[in-house]
């Protein structure tokens, strides 16, 4: 027994692609075959599941977090509009204190270093380098002096 | 103060009120059309995480490039055309997609591809959750692609022209021999469904 053709079949996915199922691409001969054939009507049957699945998957899919995830990428001000004021204040409030603390402590640790040289003009160089660093150039005189190439006195 | 985004305005109104400032009109469209831009990417990359990384980079680049949105088409299309193009990035620069059967196997004319008749994992109910799975896994990705754009994606065959970059014959060709791919599956599926059943 013939099946349907490639055309046939082409027409009665438009059928099953019909929202209704009733687009009319069916027509008289076609339908006499699904009838008698349960071979093409399985096909038919297969891929009208196979189009159903394809529709259903994309209603199941979504979740809060994925949009969090979306707008959270995007610049501060939509989550600044979309989110409540402590949800805001919670995201930069740490960020905030964690910076200034940084820069207050960088600040603090530059002018400790200028002020060395003025508060202890007299020093020598190894005196004002242990002090920084805690490494004894006077020690190492020999190797350090040959690295820099320099003569410490 | 402003006013909260309504959840009964239309695609445009969102766009519109984005276009103007108004960037928390983003968020219910991604809130909208998640389901489509996930669903087509898991199932162009056939991975959930990666398809997930690639649907947010597919909506962070639709609210990038809101202002080349012409509304010729429908929002969901040109979601869909940025989705495909960022899938098939990630398919080159990745390998994704997951293990399909090749082109040349699927045009084996006339007879089960080989790829085909040795896998056992094909007597699965039409009704079953991994119906859908079984049948696009086994597609080549230019098949499965405008199955998903047409078949889920509702693109229109002008559209779909406009998406592939190519002709309106071309686009009914291929999607002639990819629904001919299917049935070529489901034909499969009901032979080793007969098969079972002989056997039981």
């Amino acid at each position: 027994m013939a099946h349907l053709s490639d055309e046939q079949f082409a027409q009665c996915l438009e059928e099953v692609r019909s929202p209704a199922g009733d687009s009319g691409a069916f027509d008289s001969e076609v339908m006499a075959h699904l009838d008698g054939c349960a071979e093409c009507r399985d096909l038919l049957e297969g891929y009208r599941s196979f189009y159903g699945q394809l529709q259903e998957q994309e209603q199941t899919i979504g979740d809060e977090q994925f949009v969090r995830a979306v707008t959270s990428r995007l610049s501060p001000s939509v989550r600044h509009s979309s989110g409540s004021v402590i949800e805001w204040l919670f995201g930069w409030l740490p960020q905030g204190v964690g910076g200034m603390v940084a820069v207050s402590l960088l600040i603090f640790q530059l002018g400790e270093i200028r002020s060395l040289p003025l508060e202890n003009d007299q020093a020598t160089l190894s005196e004002i380098s242990s002090e920084l660093t805690g490494y004894d150039l006077d020690a190492d005189a020999i190797s350090y002096s040959s690295v820099l190439g320099i003569e410490v006195e | 103060m402003l006013l909260s985004v309504s959840e009964t305005l239309s695609d445009l109104d969102y766009i519109s009120q984005l276009l103007t400032g108004r960037q928390d009109a983003f968020e219910p469209l991604v809130r909208k059309y998640q389901g489509a831009v996930r669903a087509f990417c898991f199932q162009m990359l056939k991975d959930r995480a990666l398809a997930d990384d690639a649907a947010q980079d597919v909506f962070i680049k639709a609210y990038q490039g809101i202002k080349s949105f012409r509304a010729d088409a429908s929002f969901r299309t040109w979601l869909l055309r940025i989705a495909r193009n960022h899938c098939l990035d990630c398919i080159r620069s990745t390998g994704a997609a997951g293990a399909h059967v090749q082109i040349a196997d699927l045009e084996t004319v006339g007879s089960v591809p080989a790829a085909l008749a040795v896998s056992e994992d094909l007597a699965i109910p039409f009704e079953s959750k991994d119906f859908l799975a079984a049948i696009l896994g086994r597609l080549s990705p230019d098949y499965r692609e405008i199955l998903l754009l047409r078949e889920a994606g509702g693109l229109s065959y002008e559209e779909l022209t406009e998406t592939l970059g190519c002709t309106m014959d071309a686009v009914k060709a291929r999607l002639r021999r990819a629904r001919q791919e299917v049935f070529k599956i489901l034909r499969h599926i009901q032979q080793r469904d007969l098969v079972y059943k002989d056997r039981s």
